[in-house]
């Protein structure tokens, strides 16, 4: 169930009209909320960010669920140990200091090693999925939605009760 | 591209309808709950107010009918009360996650300070475990003893090593300890701060449980506290405070600093008094004293210096007024001295001039081992008698006065006349003046003269 919901969620992000941007940013947000926990200053933040800015939010809580998840199986150990280290080195306690005492920064608990690892974490998964995340979207829609459906092979293919029962399980009755 | 189509207006506003709700609806009884709970969970001390008004966008808070009692559950041992406080709270402080007031202007704020039965005083349990045990039997206790308890709970506190992340790490699996933090960032900045408390119509109550004589209360004071944090070691001035009221008919003025930023423990007091029942002073820092005080008033005026552990400096400069003085211990030394003996002394002397001044007494050494070191006034007055001594004082005091009046009266023409007529006059014939026990052999003048 949770793989058919996965893939009529992506289905319908892939197809909606939110901007490719607004679909990464929806995901960048989602993946640092996801890294920390929900009672951290951040993770209200990112919240924030995403209920306020126009982003894909069925992104973003995807990408908030999926990142939770591997936090809590393991990675959050990952994370308390990489804020352990940032935080403790001793050529970054000047930065840290004055840092972690700018306004609003102050609530948001990175002074916590696994709040900071995860932040840290997902900060880099963020600009490491921005572009591919967009590019992803962009393709979709420009190769595989317009020309596909367009093709056709397809359009037979799809004509088939077998091929439209599929499509119901796995895309949706709205698709 | 236009960024304000970047944000969704209508979430916004929905936001910020429920925050606004939220704040003039109900966020004053979440606040206040909040802090009344807080208030008796607290191990330092029990605290509760009536009613409470925040104004954050302002940065104000109000709130009514404060009470501060000691940790002890299920007594009404009230310390601290104000009918009202005004708090002008710091906003870009409490962005940086500093929780500052500028200033806390107090209404009728009223401490009540009680010496119980055991000798112990209310106050020194603020700050304590509301559950500590009671005080071994033992000697009666008094200020001084609470002072030191207080001195070395502060050692204690900045004594304790800074909290880090090194201790060895439980076995936990994947689950990963959120609780473990760095302190580091905010050990130079006081987490708490109250940068001026000032209260006018300031009342102090006195009791003691021991005996059944009232005592007489601080009225119409004046308080003014600047500096109040709660990392005393890092803050950037030493707390400072003056209180100022009338006591028993008489004047009283305190004022002291405390410093005890970065290695320093330094605590000055500076105290001026009118005349003071001296059951007031038995009953707070009697034990301390080498005498028993019996009746009569004293005023003080004396500058306390005690920097960390090991230097006391205390100048006391004591008038006596017809005091009274048991020996407390019968077969002890004061001053070197036999304690009956001095008491003697002291009270035939007290009882022949209208006050006896110390002025050269200084006590010294440390706050846990003082060393009084008596001036020529003291050992004087024992090594002559007491009725001797003051008459000589009184003679004295003639003696002086005279020289004073012909010097003036040299500089006016009637001066010759009367010089004459007091070539004549025996001193000690002349009635008894009141007059001083001054250690540098000065005499008492009476209030309001000047050096005329």
């Amino acid at each position: 169930m949770f793989i058919l919901n996965f893939i009529r969620s992506l289905y319908k992000v892939l197809s909606s009209d939110s901007s490719p941007s607004a679909v990464a940013l929806a995901a960048c947000f989602g993946v640092i909320a996801g890294s920390v926990p929900p009672w951290a200053g951040l993770f209200w933040l990112m919240l924030a960010c995403i209920l306020v800015f126009r982003v894909q939010i069925s992104t973003a809580i995807f990408t908030w669920g999926v990142t939770r998840l591997i936090s809590v199986v393991g990675l959050a150990r990952v994370y308390e140990r990489i804020g352990e280290k940032l935080l403790e080195n001793d050529s970054l306690r000047g930065f840290w200091t004055w840092f972690l005492n700018l306004p609003v920064v102050a609530w948001l608990d990175l002074h916590r090693y696994a709040v900071l690892g995860g932040a840290v974490v997902g900060l880099i998964i963020s600009i490491v999925i921005f572009i591919p995340v967009r590019q992803l979207v962009v393709s979709y829609r420009r190769y595989v939605h317009e020309k596909v459906s367009q093709n056709r092979f397809f359009r037979w293919l799809t004509s088939f009760w077998l091929t439209k029962l599929l499509k119901l399980i796995f895309v949706g009755a709205g698709a | 591209m236009n960024p304000l189509r970047w944000v969704r207006w209508k979430v916004v506003a929905v936001l910020g309808c429920g925050l606004a709700a939220l704040y003039f609806l109900g966020f004053d009884e979440i606040a206040l709950s909040k802090v009344n709970s807080a208030g008796e969970e607290s191990r330092a001390a029990r605290w509760s107010i009536a009613d409470m008004g925040l104004g954050l966008l302002a940065g104000s808070a109000e709130v009514s009918d404060l009470k501060v009692a000691t940790p002890r559950k299920g007594t009404d041992d009230n310390v601290f009360g104000a009918a009202g406080a005004k708090l002008d709270l710091s906003m870009k402080e409490l962005l940086r996650g500093r929780y500052v007031a500028e200033e806390v202007a107090l209404q009728a704020p009223k401490l009540t300070v009680t010496r119980r039965k055991d000798g112990s005083i209310n106050m020194e349990e603020i700050g304590g475990p509301p559950e500590e045990p009671p005080p071994p039997e033992g000697p009666p206790r008094d200020w001084v003893c609470t002072l030191r308890k207080w001195y070395e709970r502060i050692q204690k506190v900045r004594e304790k090593p800074p909290e880090r992340s090194k201790e060895p790490e439980k076995e936990r699996g994947a689950v990963a300890d959120y609780s473990r933090r760095a302190t580091y960032p905010f050990e130079g900045r006081p987490s708490f701060a109250i940068r001026k408390i000032a209260g006018t119509g300031f009342e102090i109550a006195f009791a003691d449980e021991a005996s059944s004589k009232p005592l007489p209360s601080l009225q119409n004071g004046t308080i003014e506290i600047y500096e109040l944090t709660s990392s005393p070691s890092v803050q950037g001035e030493p707390t400072r405070f003056r209180i100022a009221g009338d006591i028993a008919g008489s004047t009283l003025s305190i004022g002291g600093t405390l410093d005890f930023r970065g290695e320093r423990s330094l605590f000055t007091l500076d105290t001026a008094t009118g005349d003071l029942p001296v059951a007031l002073v038995e009953s707070f820092i009697g034990e301390s004293l080498p005498v028993k005080l019996k009746s009569g008033a004293i005023s003080l005026d004396a500058k306390v210096l005690l920097d960390g552990r090991e230097k006391l400096d205390v100048a006391p400069k004591l008038s006596l007024k017809k005091v009274e003085l048991e020996a407390r211990e019968p077969g002890g030394k004061i001053a070197g001295l036999d304690a009956a003996s001095f008491t003697q002394a002291f009270n035939e002397a007290s009882m022949e001039l209208d006050s006896i001044d110390i002025q050269d007494l200084k006590i010294t050494g440390s706050l846990f081992s003082p060393r009084f070191e008596w001036g020529d006034t003291v050992k004087n007055l024992v090594a002559s008698g007491g009725r001797a001594y003051a008459k000589k004082q009184a003679q004295k005091g003639l003696e002086m006065g005279k020289e004073a009046l012909e010097k003036e009266l040299g500089k006016s023409s009637l001066g010759d006349g009367i010089k004459e007529q007091m070539k004549g006059v025996d001193m000690k014939s002349l009635p008894k003046l009141p007059g001083g026990l001054f250690g540098g052999g000065e005499t008492k003048k009476p209030d309001g003269a000047e050096s005329k």
